[in-house]
């Protein structure tokens, strides 16, 4: 092939990044704070899915470490916001 | 391994479309609720596709730990994701957050009565 | 544990038997479950909160689980009101604290006492996600991850101490549970696609609703599990488990039907199929 390796990853990067970036503005929008949470977790998913494609693409495995992290905070994460509003601690 | 190749491309694609229906979603859906179909399936689903581009990657790289990580990622993700959706669906239920007025029945506050506390 | 805490006087064991002799035989007696792992955690003694004098509730009642070591206390007095074991398992977990003996009214039951193998079990099972997370064969290395296997499993192995869940010893049920994996997967594709194409459609066609659907399974991990993946499969999001009446009450994005049985025929029906030959 003529196109240099990793071609395909470097589209991905992109295009997830514009996931990304549209998933912020849902993040100001969101009328209650469950809708961001909501949204902060698909934040996070897409930005571990971007750490893994880093990853590949630099051949770097720390970024996998890293991506692991994020997927377990993220989740413990929701997981307080989750308790918080149930309590209704938070508005 | 062209072919190989290929299909790696077509599963970026399928979970590029699977993740771009879910931001989609998130935008246009009327309330939480419905929000968090988009958010915990098609997020799922998307991710999951393209761990295992990723993976295969990994592989044609030679990189076999990689491959091992990414697919334990791949895993938590899917373990991860019904959970933290279920908690957050729950959260805003008790927490009052009102469903959508185009929504048809609520079985549930039928039977178990006005919200707690 | 004891090394900051103060022994406990004379008056205080006196007073404490006297306290004890007053309490109620079903608050001494019944024990709680533990929120964490579900063993029965009886009553073990009580104790004077130290180093507040001022304060008007000074006596704890102590309930310690023998599985998992969680421990949790509550004011006497305010116990005599509500009993612990009415109140849900969070709010007991709030209660938290380092305490101290001041007397003895139960001996620790001799079920659920985590063993050798549990520890080697939780030792193999830290050890392999070091493997994974580390992702090196070096000599070094594996010994390292060994020793902190072994420091993690001295500090967790309690938590494992239960036996090899039944389905695992028959290879006929890892075959089922083949089909459940293969049947979810199933769903999960058809699902998204069908979402997938409701979103994108420049008039979007959903009639949400809250449904109630009855499932005919009754144990926890069967209820978990068919939660967590109602989640994942059809048109629904799990909202709530009803544990006692094995109702799942689900937010559907297309609802078509409100009759209970027809929602179960819909929406669980196949999925609960394979759980039972899974688990049964």
């Amino acid at each position: 092939m003529l196109l240099p390796a990793f071609t395909l990853e470097h589209l991905l990067i992109v295009l997830l990044g514009l996931l990304l970036l549209i998933m912020t503005f849902a993040l100001r929008r969101g009328p209650s704070t469950a809708d961001r949470v909501l949204v902060l977790e698909v934040v996070s998913t897409l930005g571990a899915l971007m750490l893994l494609v880093l990853s590949v693409v630099a051949r770097r495995a720390i970024y996998l470490d890293v991506a692991v992290l994020l997927t377990l905070f993220s989740f413990l994460g929701t997981l307080v916001m989750a308790r918080y509003l149930e309590r209704g601690l938070l508005q | 391994m062209s072919a190989l190749v290929v299909l790696i491309g077509i599963l970026y694609a399928l979970g590029l479309f699977f993740n771009l229906a879910s931001v989609v979603g998130i935008l246009r859906l009327p309330d939480i609720y419905c929000r968090l179909h988009s958010s915990s399936k098609n997020t799922t689903l998307g991710s999951s596709l393209i761990i295992l581009g990723l993976a295969m990657r990994a592989g044609l790289e030679g990189t076999w730990p990689a491959v091992v990580k990414i697919l334990f990622i791949g895993l938590l993700l899917l373990v991860v994701t019904p959970i933290g959706s279920h908690a957050l669906a729950r959260a805003a239920y008790w927490q009052g957050i009102p469903l959508w007025e185009g929504t048809l029945v609520d079985q549930y506050r039928a039977e178990t009565g006005p919200a707690r506390d | 544990m004891s090394g900051s805490l103060a022994e406990p006087g004379a008056d205080d064991k006196a007073q404490a038997r006297h306290i004890s002799r007053g309490l109620p035989p079903t608050l001494v007696k019944s024990p709680l479950t533990c929120p964490l792992c579900g063993a029965a955690a009886p009553a073990r003694g009580l104790r004077r909160r130290p180093g507040q004098p001022g304060s008007r509730v000074e006596w704890h009642i102590v309930y310690a689980c023998p599985a998992c070591g969680l421990i949790a206390a509550f004011a006497v007095e305010r116990a005599l009101e509500h009993p612990p074991g009415s109140l849900p398992g969070a709010a007991w977990t709030q209660e938290l604290r380092l305490f101290q003996w001041t007397g003895q009214t139960a001996r620790l039951p001799q079920e659920r006492v985590a063993r050798p193998k549990h520890f080697a079990a939780a030792v193999l099972i830290s050890f392999l996600t070091w493997l994974i997370l580390t992702s090196s064969l070096a000599p070094l290395d594996l010994l390292w991850g060994f020793a902190v296997s072994l420091v993690v499993a001295r500090f967790s192995y309690r938590l494992s101490a239960f036996g090899l869940p039944g389905w695992m010893r028959d290879p006929r049920r890892w075959i089922s549970f083949g089909r459940l994996v293969i049947e979810f997967n199933r769903q999960l594709i058809v699902q998204n696609i069908s979402l997938s194409l409701r979103v994108l459609q420049p008039q979007m066609r959903i009639r949400p609703g809250i449904v109630a659907v009855p499932t005919r399974l009754r144990d926890d991990v069967g209820l978990t599990v068919l939660g967590g993946l109602m989640s994942l499969t059809p048109d629904t999001v799990t909202l709530e488990i009803d544990r006692a009446r094995g109702v799942i009450y689900v937010h559907w994005i297309d609802v078509q039907t409100t009759s209970p049985e027809q929602a179960r025929r819909l929406i669980s029906a196949d999925l609960e199929q394979q759980i039972t030959a899974w688990l049964k």
